[in-house]
């Protein structure tokens, strides 16, 4: 915060509010249900072999995992011989009894429930409003689509928090520019985050627009961005190559049964030192760097091309995600009355498609600020997050292999800094500045309240009829459909094959 | 003639000439080719000799189109009787016969979709008011190689658009009377026959109904001119309805070996009567006639993206030209086919799209912000038209086609004209009369370009495998060589069916 006088005792009491909101939403029984669902049966596995020092290599950079298995040694929920039951498999098919997922659950949770306050506080920057930002907030909290994956031990919650982060840096240094340490500070942070997003997922390093786009704000102060973009490379690249050598690192024992007899590589060199149960040293740093990630690359390779046509499929093409298609299938089944139980990953219409108003609405103001010389309050915020928007989605669509809703978390989370942007703009001038505005919040924020009770019974296993369900997977590029019924919807035709 | 002035100078006819010259080379000269039948004129044609002959037939679309296609042959008499025989009792047309031409059934599709070019000229001059700027924006509809392909043939499109566009002329013409004088009397009982003919060539013609209540906010708070405007175009309306209707259905004497197709009781009898249809019978022949329509419609499949051969496309795929149609090929020597492709001109589609997002921000703009623009009122009445056509159409959960968009296309390029009008500025640079016409120039000389690059899509020009695959620069349209694998992004459909075969070694 650059002014507390302004945040005041008001704006902590709000944030703790919040987290009470997001602790009951979000947060409350994270560890049900309690095995492995969706992406968790192949983290989890990773997770235990960083417990137990099994080297290996995996489709996603470390940190997410680490923070999964950090999660595990915390609470520590199972005893040590459950802590190893899944080091030789890759993916878990049968999680067996008495496992427990509390530990492996608590870091991304955390990082989860943290996100409320940084958005709060990113949208109170903004805005410079307490209540809006406080009401904002709720497109984190009441979003039923973040919820169901964001508490578990999956990669995104590591990788929207760093966003979060990241965006929250960026938003402050400007502020800072004639305060040179906290300026370092504050661009030594976005630095270190955008390390963070992308040592978690390969996707977080659309967060490296950032740096150029500070260059917009700190201009014609060149040199400050010189030095600033210093400051982030040094951040980036300590938060880069030191999880990767802790993950090296940590990986001493050969597990035979693990693909390539354990080693995952063919690079002599490395497989001598693994041999000799010694650490990498740092002089081999780029040449087992390199290696790992050509092990990713071949990784997502095998994964196969989108192709909607397959029966059962969750993937979905980047166009599809602003509207919230197609939802994920993580489980389901029916009970004996008849009443079937859902766990999806499910947008609630009135966050995501607000975020994706938002999205259009500002695209508009840049229009209108090109072309018509608009007025606006921060034109370069609004071009900063829209090239951050449009950058990662332009690079999602080069991408042929399969992708998932959730791959559109990243720019969900900027189209909600738009969002703020815009209400900002309409807070200054035309029929909605003033009062109305925040009747507009208000009514904005109790639709996402509304979506969620609606929603929130499709990812928390509550039974429901199938007629419930049909009623609430009204938008048919969602895809959703009750457990074992024909498939009936206009943009998918998923088959097996088609009559000769 | 510049801005503010009504005369037309020589170098305006000029223009306009230029415009009559340029379109009807793209649209009716040579639109005899390609000799054999295409798309749905294989229906079409069908339709067209069933009134040549007289015999009694029920379709899904309304008649105007057809009799049109069936009027053309009637004056060009380009085939003898028995060749104008051949399939009138055939619901589509499976083989073309030997030294069958399709020079009369296209005429008036290729001449409407000529003179088109000229309504759209109008148009445009309304709007920007400088015959430079209209003649510049008439390069969208000339030289865009989709419209061109298909407007020409023995197909419903182009007489739909034309009678489309002369709506949309004469309803600028009637917001700048605003008083009940003869000259908007007339223009609005023309209003309501173009709007009929529209309605009755394709259904999808109705979202002009959208133009009266537009009309209505235009002219207020002057609604005694919006009711007389009203009165007069109804009489123009029920007119062309009813006489379209009784030509058809007067036509329609001899019943075939087709049936009644779902003629009711009364109507039945009419028909086995040798006396003409009774009038009074009319409400039940044109009921009967709609219901058989709604019944048809029923029956068309839905869109499948994972069916093998799926030329249907979703409709918001539509304003980025996705998918590409293929009307016919031929193989050629040195393994290179030709082509005949509803194919977009990505120069035009993709202007009008980004033409249509720039309208829409700048009304947002108008709205949320209070921006004041020109001519305000135009931008959200064809905002309106095309965002209504789109809602309309997709409400719709029959397959329908890229074709379709054809109507929201021409929106779109008079949306575009809007556009330039409005803009000021680009970034820091004034942006007055001079740079648009500079700009206008640029982007009709990359259509120009663009569309040479695309024609042999067009011309059946054979082209070799690579050539086809430099032109696919958008994988959405799907645009495929001969005997080459679907290359959509999202939908891949597995061919065959074998037992207990997974096509999807990757499912997940």
């Amino acid at each position: 915060m650059t002014k507390p006088e302004h945040f005041g005792w008001q704006g902590w009491a709000l944030i703790v509010m919040l987290m009470l909101l997001s602790f009951c939403s979000t947060i409350y029984k994270y560890s049900e249900p309690n095995h492995p669902y969706w992406d968790e049966k192949f983290h989890v596995t990773s997770a235990q072999k960083y417990l137990n020092n099994h080297h290996f290599m995996q489709a996603h950079p470390p940190l997410g995992k680490m923070l999964i298995a950090l999660g595990e040694i915390i609470v520590d929920a199972n005893p040590p011989e459950t802590d190893a039951r899944f080091v030789d498999i890759l993916l878990i098919g049968k999680h067996g009894p008495d496992f427990n997922m509390r530990g492996y659950r608590l870091i991304p949770m955390i990082l989860a429930w943290l996100l409320t306050p940084i958005t709060f506080i990113i949208f109170f920057l903004i805005l410079r409003n307490r209540i809006l930002a406080a009401l904002l907030s709720f497109v984190i909290i009441f979003d039923t689509g973040q919820i169901s994956l964001l508490k578990a031990a999956v990669l995104e919650s590591p990788l929207i928090f760093s966003t979060a982060f990241a965006i929250l840096a960026f938003l402050v240094i400007p502020k800072y520019v004639k305060n040179k340490w906290k300026f370092a500070l504050w661009t030594f942070l976005l630095g270190t985050a955008m390390g963070a997003a992308f040592v978690t997922k390969l996707t977080g390093l659309f967060l490296i627009l950032l740096a150029p786009l500070l260059l917009l704000h700190l201009w014609p102060n060149w040199k400050k961005w010189l030095i600033a973009f210093a400051f982030i490379f040094a951040g980036f690249a300590i938060v880069t190559v030191g999880i990767w050598q802790l993950h090296f690192s940590l990986g001493t024992n050969i597990n035979p049964t693990l693909p390539m007899e354990g080693y995952h590589t063919n690079l002599h060199e490395y497989r001598e030192i693994l041999d000799q149960g010694k650490n990498p040293s740092l002089l081999m740093f780029p040449t087992i760097l390199a290696d790992s990630f050509k092990y990713m690359y071949r990784s997502h390779t095998n994964i196969g091309d989108l192709n909607l046509c397959t029966p059962d499929y969750g993937g979905s093409p980047w166009i599809f995600w602003p509207f919230g298609g197609k939802s994920i299938h993580f489980l389901s089944g029916r009970s004996k009355g008849g009443l079937g139980n859902y766990m999806y990953l499910q947008a609630n219409p009135a966050v995501w498609w607000t975020a994706t108003l938002s999205v259009f609405i500002s695209i508009a103001m840049l229009l209108g600020f090109i072309f018509m010389g608009q007025k606006l309050r921060k034109p370069k915020l609004l071009i900063s997050f829209l090239i951050l928007y449009l950058g990662y989605m332009l690079a999602i669509s080069q991408i042929s292999r399969t992708m998932f809703l959730y791959h559109y978390f990243p720019p969900l989370y900027v189209s909600f800094i738009l969002l703020a942007l815009v209400i900002n703009e309409l807070k200054a001038r035309g029929p909605f500045k003033g009062e109305v505005i925040s009747l507009l919040c208000i009514l904005l924020s109790s639709l996402m309240v509304l979506g969620y009770l609606i929603y929130r019974p499709m990812i928390d296993l509550t039974p429901m009829t199938d007629e419930q369900l049909k009623r609430r997977a009204f938008f048919p590029l969602w895809n959703v459909r009750c457990h074992n019924c024909k498939q009936d919807n206009l943009y998918y035709k998923e088959k097996w094959c088609n009559p000769s | 003639m510049n801005s503010g002035s009504n005369s037309f100078r020589n170098s305006d006819w000029l223009l306009l000439g230029l415009v009559v010259v340029m379109s009807c080379f793209t649209y009716f000269y040579n639109y005899t080719q390609p000799t054999s039948l295409y798309w749905d004129e294989v229906y079409h044609v069908t339709s067209a000799q069933k009134y040549l002959n007289n015999s009694y037939f029920m379709e899904l679309h309304p008649p105007v189109g057809k009799l049109l296609i069936a009027a053309g042959e009637k004056l060009i008499d380009a085939n003898d009787d028995e060749l104008n025989r051949i399939y009138k009792d055939t619901n589509h047309v499976k083989k073309r016969a030997e030294g069958f031409s399709m020079n009369g059934y296209r005429f008036f599709p290729a001449l409407l979709s000529w003179i088109t070019a000229v309504v759209l000229f109008f148009i445009f001059l309304a709007i920007t008011r400088t015959t430079i700027l209209a003649t510049l924006f008439s390069f969208l509809y000339i030289f865009d190689t989709a419209l061109s392909v298909h407007l020409p043939g023995a197909l419903l499109e182009g007489p739909m658009l034309f009678f489309c566009s002369l709506s949309l002329l004469i309803f600028l013409h009637i917001l700048n009377i605003k008083k009940p004088n003869i000259k908007f009397k007339v223009l609005s009982f023309i209003l309501g026959i173009t709007f009929a003919l529209t309605f009755l060539t394709k259904i999808t013609g109705l979202f002009l109904l959208l133009l009266f209540p537009i009309l209505f906010i235009g002219l207020w708070p002057k609604w005694k001119v919006w009711i007389i405007g009203m009165i007069f175009a109804f009489f123009g309306f029920l007119i062309t309805f009813i006489g379209v209707w009784h030509v058809h259905i007067s036509l329609g004497t001899e019943v075939t070996n087709q049936g009644f197709y779902s003629a009711s009781a009364l109507y039945k009898e009419a028909l086995e009567s040798d006396n003409p249809i009774p009038f009074s019978l009319y409400p039940i022949a044109i009921k009967d006639h709609l219901k058989y329509s709604i019944k048809y419609n029923d029956g068309v499949p839905k869109l499948d993206m994972c069916k093998v051969h799926e030329s249907g496309s979703p409709w918001f795929y539509w304003p980025l030209g996705a998918r590409s149609i293929t009307y016919s090929k031929t193989s050629h020597a040195e393994d290179k086919v030709g082509y005949l492709m509803f194919q977009v001109n990505p120069a035009v589609w993709w202007l009008s799209a980004f033409a249509v997002l720039i309208a829409f921000s700048l009304l947002t703009c108008s709205y949320l912000l209070g921006l004041k623009l020109k001519q305000r009122f135009l931008l959200n009445s064809f905002c309106i038209l095309y965002a209504g056509y789109m809602f309309g159409i997709s409400q719709i959960d029959r397959v329908m086609y890229l074709h379709h968009y054809l109507p929201p296309l021409i929106i779109s390029f008079i949306l575009a004209a809007l556009v330039l009008n409005e803009v000021k500025q680009i970034g820091k640079w004034e942006f007055d009369h001079d740079h648009k016409v500079f700009v206008a120039l640029c982007l009709s000389i990359c259509i120009f370009a663009t569309y040479q690059f695309y024609k042999p899509l067009s011309t059946m020009r054979p082209l070799t495998k690579a050539q086809l695959e430099k032109r696919a620069i958008f994988p959405l349209w799907n645009l495929q060589c001969s005997g080459c694998k679907r290359n959509d992004p999202f939908f891949s459909p597995p061919t065959i069916c074998k037992e207990n075969q997974n096509p999807y070694p990757n499912k997940r």
